[in-house]
This record gives C-alpha cells, structure tokens and sequence, in this order.
C-alpha cells in the first residue's frame, strides 16, 4: 500500500501578496472594470452640467455637441425638451453601465476573496493533522480554531472589498481631478485642499489607538477564556458549589471588556466627528468657492452642480479609504495569527520499506525521551518484544507508559535510543506507514460526532458488514450497537447517543481491531469495563488465528497476569521484565500487588467455601 | 447513558437545521429591545442624534439652492459670507450630533451585550446535567459571544440607522414637496421599482446567507474536531481523508458565498440605477419647468444633489431586514438560553442551613428516565447513614453513574424521593447540599492554572499545607514533587502532560480537600495501579469514619470493605447487603467476584499463593 504523496513545500509565510495567486488576475480584471466603473460615474454629473448651462443661458452653445446632434435628429421641432429627454437618457445609460462594471467588480472581488479563503482554509487544515504532535502540548484547542476561522474570515473580508480600497480612491480622484481641472484648475485645488488633512488625521487616529484595539481584544480574549474555561468544567463548578466564585470571575471580566470597548469607541466618535466635519467643510468650501467664482461670472451654474457633486464623491471615497488603514492592520494581526500554524513543524515525509508486510517485533534500544527537556520522562528504555507477542505494562501513573507507547507512535520524538520495527529505525521511516502498522486504542479515545459506522471505518475504510461485525464482537459492544435506535448509523454525539465511558472504550477497540495491523496497543482500554466483559474481550484477543503483537497498559491483574510477559515501569524506568509466574517470586512491585491479589484471592477461596458451605 | 460529557460535541455541527420561516419574529426582538430600552436615557439621546443627522442631511442641498438663488436674484450683492456661515454652523452642529451618536451607540451596545451575557451566564449556571448533556461547551459558547455581539449590533446600529434613515428621507422628501410637489412626485415614482427589488432580492439574499452561516458553522466543527482527535486522526492515518471530506465543506461555502456576494453586488447597482433614472426625471421635467419659469435654478441643482442620496437608506435598511432576519435563529437561541427553566430548583441561593452535616441519606423507590422512552433506573431502594460506605457494582451501562449523578442532585428523580436527613432533598438549598458534597466524577476536569489551584478548587480558603495533605491522601503528591515547578506547574487547559491516571488523583485529592459530609467516587481510581489504589483507600479510611460514601468501581477490593454493596443491573438494585451476605446468596455478585480472583482455576492460584507464603 502507497501511503498518500503529499508534496512537501517549506512552509510558506503568507503575505498579503503571497496569499494572493491565483487570484491576481481577476483583481487586476476587476481593477480595470473598477476604472471604466469610475469614469462612467462622472457621465450623469457632467450631462446635467450641461443641460443646466444650455438651460440657465438659453443658449445650445453650452450643449455638448453630440447629444445636441441626436436631440436635434429626434426633435428637431422641441429643441430643449428633447436636448433634456436626451441627455437624461444618456446619463442613465451610462449610469447603467457604472453600475454593470462595478458588478463586475464586486463579483469578481467575491471570487477571489473566497478563492482565497478557501484555500488558506484548506491548506489550515491540512497543517493542522500534519503538525507534529506535541504542537498541541503548547496549544489551547480553542485558539487554534479561532485563528482558522475568524481569522481566515478578516483575511477574506479584506480580501472582499479594503485590498483594492486605496486603488479605488486613487482612480476615482485621477479620473475626477483632471475633469474638475478642466472647468476651472483654482476650484478644482480648492475641492482637495482638506483631503491631506483627512488622509493624514485618520492615519495619525489610528496609529494612536492601536493599542487600544489591541487591549480591547485582549478583553474580549480573556472573557472568551473564562467562558469556555467555566463551561467545559461545569459538571465540576457545580458539584463544588463554586457558582459565585465564578461568576465573579465572569462578571470581572465582562466588565473588563465592556469599559475597555466603551473606551476605544469614544475615541473612535470624537474620530468620526471632527473627520466628518473636515469632509463637510471641504464641500462648503467648494460650495463658497463656486458661488463665489459664479458670481463673478467666471463659473456657470452647471459648472457649479459639477463641482459639488463631484468633490462630494471624492472626499467621502477618501474618507472611507482612511478606515482601510485600520482593516489593514488588523488583517496583517491575523495574517500573523495564521502563519504561526502554517510555520509550525510538519511531520516529515520518508520512504516507506520495501517488504510488503511486517512480522511485528519491536526493539527499545536505550530510548529516552523527554517533554520538557529537563525531567526524563523515559530514562534508557531496553525492551525486545517478539513478534505475535504480548506484552502487559503496569506502573503507577505517570511512571512512563503511556509515553512509551507515543514514542512506538511516533508522537513525540526520542531524545536518544533507537526504537526498531523488524530490524528498522522508525525513525528512518515514513511515519504514516509506521502508523498503519500499528492498530492503537489511546487512554481516553477520541471517536468523531459521526455515525458508529464511520467511526468505525477510521480503522479500515474498506471494511466489509462481516468484519465490521465481527470486529464488535470481539470489542463486546456488538450488542449495545444494536441496540440503538439506528443501530450501526446511529450518530454519536449530541444528536445521537451519548455513549458511557466503557462504551467508548469498546468502540475504539473495535476500530483499532478493524484495522488488522501486525501490531496492537492498548493503552489502559479496558478501565470502564467491568471484569466479566473484560475477561471475555482478552479471550477474544487471545485467539491464536488473531493473534498479533500486542502492548496492553492495564491496571487489574486479572487483565495482566494473562499476559506472556509483564514490564513493570517506575518513573520512566523499566524496574522489573518477565512473565508472571516469574515476577511473583521476586522481590519488587510487582509482587506487592501480587501480595494484594493474593490477599483476595484467599479471602475469595475462602469466603466462597464458606457461603456454599453453610 | 447521557451521563457522559462527550469532546466530541465541541461544537455543534447542525447549528442551522432550524428556522428557515422567512417570517420576521416581532417578539422575539422585542424582547431582545427591552435591553436595550433598559438604557432609556442614552437610548433617547442616541434617537435624537441619529434624528438630527438624518434633519440635516439636506442642508447641504438647501444652502446651495439658497447660494444660488440669491446670486441669480441679486447678483454680486449676494451674501456669501450669510451662507458660509450657516453650512459650517450646519456641519458643526452634524459633526457635534455625530460625536454623540457613535459615542452613545457603541456604550449603549456595550451595556446591552454585557448584560445579555450576564443573564444567560447566571441562567447556564443554574441548569443541571440534563442541560449541558444536550448543549455543547462549543453550541453555548457561540451563544454568549459571537451571537451577543451580533444581536447587539444589530439593535443598536439598525435602530439607529433606522432613525437616521427615516429622518433623511423624511426631511428631504418633505422638503422637496414643499419647493415643487409635481417634480418631488417623479423623483419618487420610482420608489415602488426599489421597493420590489428589495423584496425580491432580500429573499434570495437570506437564503443564500442562512446557508453561507450554517456552512460556517460546520467548518467550524470540523476544524474543531479535527484537533480534538489529531492523534486517532495520525494513528489511523487517516489525514487524507479528513482533508477530502473538509474539502467539501470549503467548496459548499465558496459556491454559497460566492451566490450571496453577487447578489449583494446587483441589488446595490440596481438601486443606484433607479437613483440615476430618478436624477434623470428630475432633469428633463424639472429642466422644462426651469425653462418654463415655474422653478428656480438653486431648485433644480438642489433637487438633483438630493435625489442621488435620497435613496440610500434604503440599502441600509434592505441590509438590516437581511441581517434581522439571518440573525432570528441566533436571537430565539439566546433567548432559549435565558430562559431555560432549571428543572431542578435550586433554593435560596445562599440560605445557611440549619441542618449540621449530613447524617443520612434515604432512596425511596426511585425511579429515573433521561428521556421518555427509556427507563434508566427503576424502584431503586437504598439508605445509607452516617460512617457507611455504599458500594454500587455490577456490569457497564447498568445504571451506576446516573444513580451517582442522582444522589448528588445533578439530575432528579423522575419518580419517588431521596431524602437527605429525613427531609427531600428538594426541600433542602440545593448550594448547601453541594457543599457537602465531594465529588470525583467519572471524568476528571483539569482547570487551566497551577497544580495547586486545581487540587484547592475543592475548598478555596484552604492552607497550602493542607492542600499538600490531601494530595498525600489522594496518592498524588509524589508525583507532583517529582514535576520541576511540584505544584506550581500549570495543568493546562489541554492537560496533555498529565495522564489519566494523574488527572484522577488530582480529582480525589480535591474532593478530599472539600472535607466533605457525602463522598462520591465514580470509578474514581480505574486509570491507577492496585497499589496506588490501596493506598488512597487506606487515605480515606480516617476521613470517612463519620461520613458517607458512595463508590462506584470494577475492582472489588475497593469495594469489599463497604457496609453494603448494591448490585445493579439493567437498572434495579438486583442484590444488597454486605460482602458476606451477597456471598452466601451466591447470586450475580458472587459470581462478578469469582471473576476477579486469578481467572484459571481458584484452586491454581491457591497453589501459587501457598508457594508464595512458603
């Protein structure tokens, strides 16, 4: 079997260029579709211009020559009715026009700014399950799903409609500008006298209250914290009575971010007052400008409503431009926030052995391992196990055996040591294969909110209805499964059924047994299920036609003692090797709980004869 | 067995299954208003600002058909400092109002949301189990964030766009009959064109945005599990197929998103098109009555500035009703949220009780159902006083934990009592129960902080030393002082370093700490070797002399010491009594205990055990 090619490519740092292949073509089509939208905008105004001249002097040498020219084909008998029916024609027509180029504008901004979520999306997604594990150790779930999604979602909404924001105004001005010239050049530098203003003020405000923005986004950062903090432990909170406690917590917090976004925002509105008033002020002026100029009769009338609806436009385009300079930090933040997933470490890709299938025997050779690079949490590990082996670990928690089986896994990696797959350095080998290798049952299984059918497909995809029954059969959940509703499509999850904690164990041994890999790991499975169950599932897998490598973790000596050989592990050292009726004569641990086991056995032995007796 | 707080529920995944009615719920956001009319004054200002803006809208226009007027009537003795000096009155006066809109709206937003949140927090504290098995840490989350900032946006922002909106174009359009009603009548002819592209388009526009948001939310979900499982993901190799079937949900919301955006990009142009036919009305038929001597030229340009604003609230509002209406469905949840009745009724919040401890606890014919169709538990009998210990056993799914869950009063008896010192225990404060309550539930939760925090959670006013006795107790101090930072390191809300079986002990010695009057343990000790196991039960030995304990546990030396041991199986106490008295019945007890002694033969491990005491 060909484990999946992934092309391995460094990690690429976004940029806001970066993100944008692919794409850069329709932005440049809608940059263009956005110009002709523009210059089409100024047909209305400047048809008015003219009509309001031809109408205010009573003279057609004001008209525009071509609409003059079809007004007097059509009309020639109602000169001004139809210079004016024509000229309101056309300036809807081109009005229209505008408006079908800044459609096309917009569309095609919608599909790259999807196009390009959709694929930062994707590519998130897949760094995400190629990341190294211990990437999560260092993580809160819930930030990470943050930065993939509401963060994707402030790229996009850039993407949409700030990214060709300052393009836009710049093209709506060089296109404006030199009409406002023509008329009359001193008007036309009275119509942007305030835009430096405008421009430099707004960029000035929000340098200055960045760090407002980003206290308030700490607020409501902490708050999303103590939520999510209070609400996945509230079966805790509420069996301790802490209910006041928290909600201290709470209030505090809501508070925090209440006053912190009243703040920002008085900012904002003073911000917003005096920048509308600048704006204002700049349309007044070209108001005084132009009455002015009018009345010494070096503007017309028409020339008069050009100017003020023109520069209208023009200073409100720039002053929305302005918000951009804040969407534009805020988007660099997440593009940031988005990039430390896309650096993280990815799992590499190695060649995959040659022989088709393995025999399954496992070699720790002097392996140690640490998390923290301080304390050992496996300390010079030798172990052999043989192929079709089985193997039982105990150890008190945390004395390294869970650790032991996610250094077999691969996910963490080995400070020293080697650890051999038939004679192979794992770490010399394609990881995924390693994986398919090895059918594994974690302490605390995760099955997916899908249904058991799918669940169960995890293990082997191509599962036929004969495996997948005898797979639960051999787990001893066969029975609960048909008991659901909708037996094996029944949804796990809260629209489903909730399954108790043994049952989940079942579940996940049922998927690792689907998968029928050389290797089996059962790490501490069988703790939610009772000894009867438990016993007839250790039957099951001891059934010699099934029989494969096999690492269980377990607590019961009932469960271990059945085992060939026993590791007993104290603080990431193995203290004790060997089978049970050996170890039982040895002075260690291993013994001691023996001595328990004994201890019971006895009292049962005894208690027994005593309650058949009499 | 809903009993069991599954990950796999993060976040709901079916988020947007319900209310696809197009119908506008009046009362719903009344309702939702009534926190925002709590704020009467700063509602009444908001209005107010909002109004005056909205007024002077058209000033502007107003100014410059007086500017010209007076210039065509009086030439170069026209006043322009007059008109210069009322449009920058005019612009001081909008600029003032708008300071006061934008500051008053975002508090008043910010006080909405704080207290909307702040409700539906005390309510969530105050559900019990059943609540929370129903409703994902992720489904809640999203209710009290994202769903309270955007249903207070929309509140606030829509009322006032509203206000603004109605008293612009109320204004204008009153403005614009008074100086000519015939011409004022053409520039709204259109309006009914608008109005039925509004309609049309709001339609299509809720669609496709209720599919863009339920398509979000799956994505969400699916990102979400996607770490949760990272590691059965990786040691299923699964990765490929993960990313296939995300893939679909990306390319569901590119094609959904897509469709929105373009219809949000045609209905804009259309009513901006309508806005130029309705510019071009007014020139041609108000050009004739300019010409004819009927209308003034400041009329006329005034008339043409206005009508291309005129129109403009309209989108607005179109924008709001899409908004509204996208919104419902998270409206209804809040609501739902807050106003979920507890079914259990807590009592007076704070009300000290007289009772002095717990000195028994009484369970009379209790019957149990987490939903209608399915009996989980039934006639249950069971008493225990002070200084006994109740073991409940028997085979997985049998009812053990809900039997637990009962007796903390985290779920109530669907039929018969429990009565705790002769009185129902839903005559009794539900806090001060809790309080003497200690609980290890089946799966432990780690808060995020140090080790120290977490073990005091059970008792927040206790000593440090007496929090290192009750991890001595509970089995988990020398784990900790074996950890670099002992119990100042961070458990982690991902709690990745700590193993099941550490999570455990934490969880026992918090409820030790919380010196509690009723001791709960469900399978509190099934992650953790016989030997830790033996320990802590000697721990608790002292601790229980005059208090009550429930255990729940597999191992049967845990529980053969117990005053009674209630065998439950399908949910009915099958077999009680003590140890001995279940031996001599010899009934299903009897059989779960031969079990557990070395499975071969009773006789072969007696052989060993005599070899071993030789």
């Amino acid at each position: 079997m060909k484990p999946p090619q992934h092309t391995e490519r460094k990690p690429s740092r976004p940029t806001l260029w970066l993100i944008t292949r692919g794409e850069r073509l329709r932005y440049v089509v809608a940059t263009v579709s956005s110009t002709i939208s523009s210059v089409c905008t100024l047909g209305l105004p400047l048809v008015t211009m003219y009509a309001l001249d031809v109408l205010d002097q009573r003279d057609f040498g004001y008209a525009n020559s071509l609409l003059l020219a079809i007004a007097e084909y059509f009309g020639p008998n109602t000169p001004y009715a139809s210079y004016l029916v024509v000229s309101a024609v056309f300036g809807v027509v081109i009005a229209l026009l505008a408006s079908a180029f800044q459609f096309g504008r917009d569309r095609l901004s919608a599909q790259a700014s999807e196009g390009i979520a959709r694929r930062l999306r994707k590519v998130l997604f897949d760094r995400i399950q190629r990341v190294k594990a211990s990437f999560f150790d260092r993580e809160e779930i819930g930030d990470l799903v943050q930065r993939c999604t509401s963060d994707v979602e402030t790229v996009r909404r850039y993407m949409h409609s700030d990214v060709d924001a300052l393009a836009r105004a710049l093209l709506i001005l060089s296109v404006m500008f030199p009409v406002l010239w023509w008329r009359n050049p001193t008007l036309a530098l009275y119509s942007v006298v305030l835009m430096p203003v405008v421009v430099l003020g707004g960029i000035y405000f929000f340098k200055s209250v960045s760090q407002l923005f980003k206290q308030t986004d700490e607020a409501e950062g902490k708050l999303t914290a103590v939520l999510q903090e209070n609400l996945t432990g509230i079966r805790v909170v509420q069996a301790f009575a802490q209910e006041s406690k928290e909600y201290e917590r709470f209030e505090n917090s809501n508070r925090e971010f209440r006053d912190r976004y009243i703040r920002l925002n008085a900012f904002e509105a003073v911000y917003w007052g005096i920048s509308d008033f600048v704006c204002m002020l700049q349309s007044a002026i070209v108001l005084i400008a132009s009455g002015y100029l009018v009345m010494n009769e070096t503007l017309t009338i028409g020339e008069l409503a050009l100017f003020t609806s023109l520069s209208g436009i023009v200073i409100w385009r720039v002053r929305q431009m302005i918000d951009v300079v804040e969407h534009t930090g805020k988007t660099l933040v997440s593009l940031r926030r988005i990039n430390h997933i896309l650096a993280s470490e990815q799992e590499p890709v190695q060649p995959v052995p040659e022989s088709a299938s393995i025999r399954g025997e496992i070699t720790f050779e002097d392996v140690s391992l640490t998390y923290d690079g301080n304390s050992k949490q496996l300390d010079n590990i030798d172990l052999s196990i043989r192929a079709g082996e089985t193997i039982g670990l105990v150890g008190r928690p945390g004395s390294g055996k869970s650790t032991l089986i996610r250094a077999l896994m691969r996910f963490y990696p080995i400070a020293s040591g080697r650890i051999l797959l038939d004679g192979i350095d794992i770490e010399s080998i394609d990881v995924t294969w390693l994986r398919k290798q090895i059918g594994c049952v974690l302490q605390e299984p995760f099955l997916f909110s899908k249904t058991v059918r799918e669940n169960l497909q995890f293990g082997n995809l191509a599962a036929s209805e004969d495996e997948f029954n005898t797979a639960t059969r051999l787990a001893a959940i066969h029975t609960t499964i048909n008991e659901f509703s909708a037996k094996f499509n029944t949804k796990i999850g809260e629209r489903g059924v909730n399954l108790s904690g043994g049952q989940r164990q079942r579940m996940a041994l049922a998927r690792a047994l689907l998968t029928r890999a050389p290797i089996l790991i059962l790490d501490d499975v069988l703790s939610g299920v009772d000894t009867r169950t438990e016993s007839a599932i250790l039957r099951n897998l001891g059934d010699p036609e099934r029989r494969v490598t096999t690492i269980i973790v377990a607590h019961r000596l009932t469960t271990i003692r059945q085992v060939e050989r026993i590791v007993v592990m104290d603080q990431g050292r193995i203290v004790q090797v060997g089978p049970h009726e050996k170890l039982m004569y040895e002075p260690g641990p291993y013994r001691e709980l023996c001595d328990i086991q004994n201890l019971l056995d006895e009292t049962i032995q005894y208690e027994t004869e005593v309650a058949s007796h009499g | 067995m809903a009993d069991v707080y599954s990950e796999t529920d993060l976040i709901s995944t079916d988020e947007f299954q319900d209310s696809e009615n197009a119908k506008m719920e009046v009362s719903l956001w009344q309702r939702l208003f009534g926190y925002v009319l709590h704020y009467r004054g700063h509602l009444l200002v908001v209005g107010i600002c909002g109004a005056v803006v909205g007024a002077t809208e058209m000033t502007y226009g107003l100014v410059t058909k007086w500017l010209i007027d007076d210039i065509q009537a009086n030439g170069t003795q026209a006043s322009l400092s007059t008109w210069a000096a009322l449009i920058v009155a005019a612009s001081a006066v909008v600029s003032i109002a708008m300071v006061g809109l934008v500051f008053y709206v975002s508090k008043l937003r910010a006080m909405a949301s704080f207290d909307i949140r702040r409700d539906a927090f005390l309510n969530i504290q105050k559900q019990s189990f059943k609540f929370f098995d129903k409703r994902p840490v992720g489904w809640l989350m999203a209710r009290l964030t994202s769903d309270c900032e955007r249903l207070t946006d929309i509140l606030t922002w829509a009322f006032i766009d509203f206000v603004w909106g109605t008293a612009m174009m109320l204004s204008m359009g009153v403005v614009m009959v008074i100086l000519n009603w015939k011409l004022a009548l053409c520039a709204f002819s259109i309006l009914p064109i608008i109005g039925w592209a509004t309609i049309k388009f709001r339609r299509s526009i809720l669609r496709t945005a209720r599919d863009v948001r339920s398509t979000n939310s799956l994505i969400t979900g699916s990102f979400n599990e996607s770490m949760m499982g990272v590691l059965t993901s990786k040691s299923f190799v699964q990765e490929s197929k993960n990313l296939q079937e995300f893939t679909h949900l990306t390319d569901r919301m590119y094609t959904s998103s897509v469709k929105n955006l373009t219809l949000a990009a045609l209905y804009m142009p259309i009513v901006m098109t309508m806005a130029s036919v309705s510019t071009g009305l007014v020139l041609s038929i108000g050009g004739m009555e300019f010409l004819n001597g009927i209308l003034l030229a400041g009329s006329l340009i005034a008339f043409l500035l206005w009508v291309r604003y005129f129109f403009e609230p309209t989108i607005e509002m179109a924008h709001w009703f899409t908004e509204m209406q996208t919104a419902q469905a998270s409206a209804e949840r809040i609501l739902a949220v807050m106003d979920a009745t507890p079914d259990i009724d807590a009592g007076d919040m704070l009300a000290a009780s007289q009772h002095n401890g717990v000195s028994s606890i009484k369970v009379q014919e209790v019957d149990f159902a987490y939903s209608e169709q399915k009996t989980v538990l039934s006639e249950i009998n069971l008493q225990a006083d002070s200084g006994e210990t109740i073991a409940l056993v028997g085979p997985t799914g049998g009812g053990k934990t809900t039997l637990a869950n009962l007796l903390c009063r985290f779920y109530e008896p669907t039929s018969g009592r429990i009565l705790v010192n002769n009185l129902d225990y839903r005559e009794i404060p539900l806090y001060w129960y809790r309080s003497q309550l200690g609980v290890v539930l089946q799966h432990p939760h780690v808060f995020s902080g140090s080790i120290l925090e977490n073990i005091r959670y059970g008792r927040t006013d206790a000593s440090d030393s007496e929090v290192f006795e009750a991890a001595k107790l509970a089995g988990a101090h020398g784990f900790i002082e074996a950890m670099e930072q002992s119990y100042s390191t961070e458990a982690g809300a991902s709690g990745c370093k700590l193993s099941a079986g550490q999570k455990q002990l934490l969880s026992i010695a918090r409820a030790i700490l919380a010196d509690p009057q009723v001791l709960v343990l469900d399978e509190a000790t099934s992650s953790v070797d016989t030997d830790t196991e033996q320990h802590i039960q000697r721990g608790l030995e002292n601790l229980l002399k005059d208090r009550i304990c429930f255990v729940i546990a597999h191992r049967l030396s845990t529980i053969r010491n117990a005053t009674r041991i209630a065998f439950i199986h399908e949910g009915r106490i099958v077999e009680l009594g003590s140890h001995q008295e279940l031996l001599k019945i010899d009934g299903q007890y009897a059989d779960m205990y031969r079990q557990q002694s070395m499975r071969d033969s009773i006789a072969s491990s007696f052989d060993l055990a005599d070899k071993t005491s030789e």
